[in-house]
């Protein structure tokens, strides 16, 4: 009959069972401790996992946002920039304008001339502004060039409001030259130069060529009318730069070239006073055109801002529940780690007792 | 009373304490075997003195059912949860760095940069090979999948074989024990074997014990199959040589019976052949299914549409970015077919990839930013401006855009591209989870079956010893004993001469 109720083998086994499992806790608690994630992740929050991945990834792309948005932000500015700088030029020429007045001094022409042609330079260098390789008033066109080189005299662009000039000088009754244009003849043809810089009246063709080219897409400008538009935010797209297309540039060119065309020397005085006339009026609206322009890129980047303050917010919402989630608390991890210590040097102590406490070693 | 009968007396003390010694000494000898059963010699009085009538093993078969029963329930479940530790550390470690879900969201940011500065080619092929880690990301996935299902179905024969084997072994043991109950002779050892392999049996398949007339014992499966009566059943099973998504495995056969498959995490699977079923049948296939779902809603969230079709007729859709290779494949001028909706297309995930069109460097990236993968009409960028990040954009939302998943997958609905690949995720390490605490419980009974089990069958030294100090003493007191009466015997002899 068997008195006893404890094996030798189970007082052995249940020792190394208790051991080996505070050993692997403790393993844990370690890597606890100091990730001060949980060990497991997927064990602990079981179903949950999808969550903490849900907050991982949108955390990835609220970074992700951040970073396009300064981007965004750097284009915006540097269009700003240039933007108010064209602004200036066009005021510039609105001084000059009004300088002139009715002169026909030829001195204070060739002054006038002159602060056209740097002002025009000027227009187009900034128009022609590249940040990180991409052209800002290009539109959508980024890696191309804006505007054509339209500030050099022999431009093809001059050449072909000349050559459209001459054929309407040509068929006037009876046929006159640009020094003797009456009110009515220049009236006419600015109308029809302004169309032609609009884009609603095409060139007359050349021939073979059956139709007439659009001057502005053909001649002065490469860009696109659609912006670059740049997501700021989960809901949001916005236009985040401008072209070179606009009114307000359109306005600037037409008033250039009428300037150099006409308010000149070689001019009938008649002709010259209704030119100056028509560019007045058109760098006003050019100045109003390129400063609405300015204003649309100022309310896009104060977008971008309380886009990005809005991202960051909720990143740090976000980053807080994913600790809150994966987290352990690390006091309490530590606190394991000593009470499991302990636990193991006591099974060990136990350990080398029991194996000591034998009958064996009583028995002579 | 007679001095010859007390002489007689102390020489059956002798030699049962000779006995007594032999099994004190094989207990000892077998303190640390685990398979082993006590025994003890129970003494009964005869007519002259005691005489040894039986050696008996103590054996205990309330807390050996429990035994072998948790010890079938463990084994299923730790062959379980190692199947689905197996499918996690597919998805990465902690932070799940080759899960669809993070290698899908790795290419949504890749794309974001994109759309942020379309005209940039380097991120455009940046976007490409972030797309070719999510390909290869899930045909690895797929492929490995189908690699622990031919494991499993691998493990399956050979616990098949095992069982097998165990089973004859059983057979003879069983008859051994039968013999020697029939002729009265001592089965102790022959239990001790048939009781081991019935241990290892219970391990492999979740087996009932029913002992009949001279210690027979009949096993049933926990499903009531017969496993062994008198004569050892057959276990039958076909290996399936490859694996894929639409692969079946064959079923395992007990005496023409049918095993099945475990069920839930805290699983139903008494023994290793139901678990490794339900690996192999269940958990993997779904597994797959969710992948392939992923990969489907890869496709659909990249699809092209002809920009030729005018609205009201419509769309036409092809693969855009990710594409796969339907069998049969499309003779060339025909587009390559989208997959159905809302159903898995099964074995998908093992078949996207990128389109060749987009991949550098005979490919173009721009196709991606532009449209025109499948061809020119479906051109969105009709103008090829570097610029336009319109349908980038688009791309983006696709993402978060909800598509139907199959219901099949456990996760389905209408979900966007983003949940379903969390979702299928959160279904693996909810399925884990309980499976490692279901482990630890069980794991927790098995050991204290285990100990009371090995309690009461097991050898205490101690005890030995003590008993051990008995029978020496009974010894010196028989020796003594017959010495005494030799003395006697003596004197009386010498008063006769």
């Amino acid at each position: 009959m068997k008195t006893s109720f404890i094996s030798s083998l189970s007082v052995q086994t249940t020792m190394r069972y208790a051991v080996a499992k505070a050993q692997k806790d403790m393993v844990a608690a370690q890597q606890e401790v100091t990730t001060g994630r949980h060990a497991d992740v997927g064990v602990a929050l079981g179903a949950t996992t999808a969550r903490s991945l849900d907050l991982t990834r949108d955390v990835l792309r609220i970074k992700s946002m951040l970073t396009t948005n300064s981007l965004a932000t750097q284009r915006l500015e540097s269009s700003e920039e240039a933007l108010s700088k064209m602004s200036d030029r066009s005021q510039d020429v609105m001084n000059a304008l009004i300088t002139l007045g009715d002169s026909k001094d030829a001195t204070m022409l060739a002054t006038f001339q002159t602060s056209i042609q740097t002002a025009l330079e000027t227009v187009v260098g900034f128009a022609n502004t590249s940040v990180n390789g991409e052209y800002l008033f290009a539109g959508i066109n980024s890696d191309v060039k804006p505007l054509e080189d339209v500030s050099d005299a022999n431009s093809a662009a001059r050449q072909a409001l000349d050559r459209e000039l001459d054929i309407f000088l040509a068929a006037q009754v009876p046929p006159v030259t640009k020094d003797q244009m009456t009110a009515a003849q220049s009236t006419a043809f600015l109308t029809k130069m302004e169309n032609i810089f609009a884009g609603t009246e095409a060139l007359t063709p050349v021939p073979p060529a059956v139709a007439g080219a659009d001057f502005w897409s053909t001649f002065v400008s490469n860009a696109s009318d659609t912006s670059m538009k740049s997501r700021v935010s989960q809901s949001e797209v916005l236009d985040t730069s401008t072209s070179a297309n606009t009114k307000g540039m359109r306005d600037f060119m037409f008033t250039a070239f009428v300037s150099e065309m006409f308010i000149n020397t070689a001019t009938s005085d008649e002709g010259r006073r209704e030119a100056a006339a028509r560019a007045m009026s058109y760098i006003g609206s050019a100045k109003l055109g390129i400063d609405q322009e300015r204003t649309r890129l100022g309310l896009s980047a104060e977008r971008v801002k309380k886009a990005d303050e809005t991202l960051q917010a909720q990143k740090n919402i976000i980053e807080t529940h994913l600790n809150d989630l994966e987290s352990v608390d690390a006091y309490e991890a530590s606190t394991r780690v000593k009470g499991l210590e302990a636990l193991i040097e006591t099974a060990y102590t136990l350990t080398s007792r029991l194996q000591q406490l034998s009958l064996v070693n009583f028995l002579r | 009373m007679t001095l010859s009968s007390a002489l007689s007396t102390a020489q059956s003390i002798l030699s049962n304490t000779g006995v007594q010694t032999g099994v004190v000494s094989k207990n000892i000898s077998n303190a640390q075997n685990p398979n082993y059963v006590r025994r003890s010699a129970v003494l009964t009085t005869g007519g002259n003195g005691s005489q040894v009538v039986a050696i008996n093993r103590s054996q205990n078969q309330a807390l050996q059912r429990q035994t072998i029963e948790t010890s079938s329930i463990y084994s299923g479940q730790a062959v379980l949860l190692a199947g689905l530790q197996e499918m996690k550390s597919l998805m990465g470690g902690n932070d799940y760095e080759t899960s669809p879900s993070n290698l899908i969201a790795n290419l949504r940011n890749s794309l974001q940069t994109w759309a942020s500065k379309p005209g940039e080619t380097t991120l455009g092929a940046t976007v490409v090979s972030t797309a070719q880690d999510v390909a290869n990301g899930l045909n690895t996935a797929s492929s490995e999948l189908q690699a622990i299902r031919k494991r499993a179905d691998d493990e399956i024969a050979q616990n098949v074989d095992t069982l097998n084997q165990l089973l004859s072994q059983f057979e003879t043991a069983n008859n051994k024990v039968k013999q020697e109950v029939a002729v009265g002779g001592n089965p102790n050892d022959a239990l001790d074997e048939r009781d081991t392999l019935l241990k290892q049996i219970s391990e492999i398949v979740g087996v009932t014990s029913v002992v009949r007339e001279n210690q027979d014992i009949a096993l049933y499966t926990s499903e009531g199959t017969v496993l062994f009566e008198t004569l050892a059943r057959t276990v039958t099973f076909t290996p399936t040589v490859a694996y894929g998504a639409a692969t079946v495995g064959n079923g395992v056969y007990i005496d023409g019976v049918a095993v099945k498959a475990g069920i839930g995490s805290d699983t139903s699977a008494k023994g290793s052949l139901q678990a490794l079923l339900q690996i192999r049948d269940e958990v993997a296939p779904l597994f797959q299914s969710q992948l392939d779902e992923v990969a489907r809603g890869l496709i659909v969230a990249f699809a092209e549409s002809d920009q030729t079709v005018v609205p009201p007729a419509a769309p036409i859709l092809a693969p855009g970015l990710f594409t796969w290779t339907p069998s049969p494949a499309p003779v060339p001028p025909a587009l390559t077919p989208m997959p159905a909706d809302g159903v898995v297309q099964p074995g998908l995930a093992s078949l996207i990839k990128v389109n060749a069109a987009v991949i550098p460097p005979s490919g173009r990236p721009e196709r991606i930013r532009d449209g025109g993968i499948n061809g020119a009409d479906f051109v969105q960028n009709a103008t090829g401006a570097k610029g336009y990040s319109e349908l980038l954009n688009k791309l983006d939302q696709a993402f978060d855009t909800k598509i139907v998943f199959d219901a099949e997958t456990e996760i389905g609905g209408s979900l966007s591209l983003q949940a379903f690949a969390a979702d299928s995720m959160g279904w693996l390490e909810m399925r884990r989870s309980t499976a490692t605490s279901a482990g630890e419980n069980k794991l927790a009974m098995l050991s204290r079956a285990t100990d009371a089990y090995s309690s009461e069958t097991g050898v205490s030294l101690d005890e030995e010893l003590a008993l051990l100090l008995d029978i020496e003493q009974s010894y010196k007191a028989a020796a003594k004993l017959m010495s005494t009466v030799d003395t006697m015997m003596q004197a009386l002899l010498d008063a006769a001469r």
